[in-house]
């Protein structure tokens, strides 16, 4: 044993003998949900925006970002898509899940895995599942090696849905298909340059559904150009460490509006062989279904005037299938999605609006951020020439409202103070949705809780 | 961590292990982990904590597996060694402890360990990593393939170069 080798182990001996000595926390799942959400609301100030619906954190904290090492930590840039998933019916039960993602060689380290656990209720549970180029609400840790996540729970009665300004919205439905019990899965926005990919497995159990962990395949939905007069192309994909295949299908365009155009303007993808395609219906909805060479997972394509689209899987005959969605666009793709939405003059029926410009980010955070009246980005708006990217956008944003903040909370004490700080800590919540989080917005958020006096003047100082 | 082997037994014949003993034979451990890789005594136990919270959710799964404890230490591994996780931890928690006065634990270590684990702190992140599994939790190279979902090779790897330069640090003046 060399010198490095007995320094570490005593090192780690010392550790080992600190810690043993250490009291037992107290472990928060034993913490009253209400107290939780409590102990939640003051320390993350819940700034959400306006258009959020009801939702319960149960463990804690922001989320801190994912991998930076994925492919999807790529900087974003406008134009990107809203997402309202706010327009989803809500007598529904949630339960969610999430599980260890793929471990094995071949599959790329920025995959997610979802597993789903479907409350017991596999009629009526939905779970949404957020995910962000580089974090999420839900999902936390390294995207692919370190799964973790904040639960979240809805009460039955409630569906879960939030807009996503950043990335893409992917959602989960049981229930019965035309064909037998299905999966449906839903996945929303299309954030140019960003790559997300979500994975998701379930497997029928009985008169239910349970998790299963897959990790050998999944599915990519591709998202790339498309043809407008009558016809928007979706690829699905199958794919798996040991081989590849893909599907793909035509849908007719007729009778969706522009807008959805849009959005469907931005997929599609030349595919592989398509087995059959076939007229189906899905709960009174019109649908398409697809067998394609994906094993004897059958895909079908469809919409509602509620969602835009459902990526319907039913069949789960095989117990390794898994189900991940891969939509990406490109830049010429986005051209033509808003090209297309400015022609648009039909109310916007779908949930799904695109954000073209610096100043209307600007708009939804100073929502997000709950600014108090009188508060404006003026200084940030003088800047937006300058500012080419979300994440340039969102993280000078964060910084002036946090020296606003800051300067409160060095002239205020007691409840106005541990308010400024609450406020503070929102801030870097909003920051790291987007991926953007100044580094001094963190260290003076924590000062500020800390009570830390010199190190929140330097941050106000220096705005 | 080495664990009991009575434990462990115990869990085989049970069928799987529950989770309040789990949590009490691992969160200090877990803890301790956190600390060694992130070296925020504040978010060491809110990282170790979410991630408890996190196989807590998850038991039914989590217990069934060959080895909860490694699932909650990839967890805690790869929580800790992101500079803005940390800092987001530690911000919460600082934000904690000023609206509600949580207690936080926290293990306090003598200098020269301090400065042997900020040492390794200051290696690539899956260095990091593999030092402290495999000094701190005393795991096998296999154990910490497993954990950090790598082959044993590159396990081996890594601690080679975290050996090399932590040498480097610790004795020829390397580290600033």
């Amino acid at each position: 044993m060399n010198l490095v080798d007995e320094r570490l182990g005593r090192a780690a001996a010392e550790l080992r003998a600190t810690v043993v000595t250490m009291p037992l926390p107290r472990p928060r799942h034993e913490r009253p949900a209400r107290l939780v959400r409590a102990a939640l609301a003051a320390a993350a100030g819940l700034v959400v925006g306006a258009a959020a619906l009801p939702l319960l954190w149960l463990s804690g904290d922001a989320p801190p970002p994912l991998s930076p090492a994925a492919p999807s930590a790529a900087p974003a840039e406008f134009p990107r898509l809203l997402v309202d998933g706010s327009r989803l019916s809500g007598d529904l039960a949630l339960r969610w899940a999430v599980d260890e993602a793929p471990s094995g060689q071949g599959i790329r380290p920025s995959h997610l895995v979802a597993l789903g656990a479907p409350d017991g209720t596999p009629a009526t549970a939905r779970i949404w599942l957020e995910t962000l180029p580089e974090g999420s609400d839900i999902f936390r840790g390294d995207a692919y090696r370190s799964p973790e996540w904040v639960p979240l729970e809805v009460p039955v009665g409630e569906a879960y849905s939030r807009p996503v300004r950043h990335g893409i919205e992917v959602a989960w439905d049981t229930g019965a298909g035309a064909a037998g019990p299905a999966l449906f899965a839903y996945g929303y926005g299309v954030p140019s340059g960003v790559i997300v990919e979500v994975v998701r497995t379930l497997a029928p159990a009985g008169d239910g559904w349970s998790p299963a962990v897959m990790p050998e395949g999944f599915v990519e939905l591709y998202a790339g150009p498309a043809t407008r007069g009558g016809t928007r192309r979706v690829a699905l994909g199958w794919d798996e460490p040991s081989r590849v295949a893909e599907v793909s299908l035509e849908l007719d365009d007729g009778g969706v509006s522009t807008r959805e155009y849009a959005l469907f303007a931005t997929l599609g993808r030349d595919g592989g062989l398509v087995a059959s395609v076939a007229a189906a219906e899905v709960r009174g909805h019109p649908a398409v279904r697809i067998d394609g060479d994906g094993g004897p997972t059958t895909f079908a394509w469809m919409e509602t005037p509620d969602v835009l689209a459902r990526l319907h899987v039913v069949g789960f005959d095989d117990p390794q299938a898994v189900v991940a969605a891969l939509i990406e666009a490109g830049p010429d793709a986005w051209q033509a999605a808003l090209a297309v939405a400015a022609q648009d003059t039909t109310p916007d029926t779908t949930g799904f609006t695109i954000l073209s410009s610096p100043e209307q980010l600007l708009d939804d955070l100073a929502r997000e951020l709950g600014l108090p009246a009188g508060w404006e980005f003026d200084e940030v708006r003088d800047q937006l020439p300058e500012l080419t990217t979300v994440e340039a956008v969102v993280g000078a944003a964060a910084t002036s409202t946090a020296c606003r903040w800051g300067e409160r909370w060095r002239a205020t004490a007691g409840d106005e103070r541990t308010e400024a700080a609450r406020a503070l800590i929102a801030v870097v919540e909003v920051a790291s949705r987007y991926s953007a989080l100044p580094e001094a917005v963190v260290e003076a958020a924590a000062a500020a809780a800390a009570g830390d006096e010199a190190t929140v003047a330097a941050f106000t100082e220096a705005c | 961590m080495t664990t009991d082997p009575i434990v462990e037994e115990l869990v085989v014949l049970r069928g799987r292990e529950p989770f309040d003993a789990f949590f009490r034979r691992e969160i200090r451990p877990l803890i301790g982990l956190a600390y060694a890789l992130s070296g925020s005594a504040i978010a060491a136990e809110d990282i170790a904590q979410e991630a408890m919270l996190a196989a807590y959710r998850r038991w039914d799964h989590v217990a069934r597996l060959d080895q909860p404890g490694a699932w909650v230490r990839r967890v805690v591994a790869n929580q800790a060694v992101s500079t803005l996780r940390r800092r987001v931890a530690e911000a919460k928690s600082l934000a904690r402890l000023a609206v509600h006065r949580q207690p936080v634990s926290a293990p306090e270590l003598p200098a020269d360990g301090e400065w042997v684990w900020a040492a390794v702190r200051r290696l690539p992140r899956r260095q990091a990593q593999v030092v402290a599994l495999h000094y701190y939790d005393q795991l096998s190279m296999p154990e910490i393939a497993r954990i950090l979902g790598c082959s044993k090779e590159s396990v081996n790897t890594h601690l080679r170069r975290a050996r090399a330069t932590l040498e480097r640090r610790l004795y020829r003046g390397g580290m600033a």
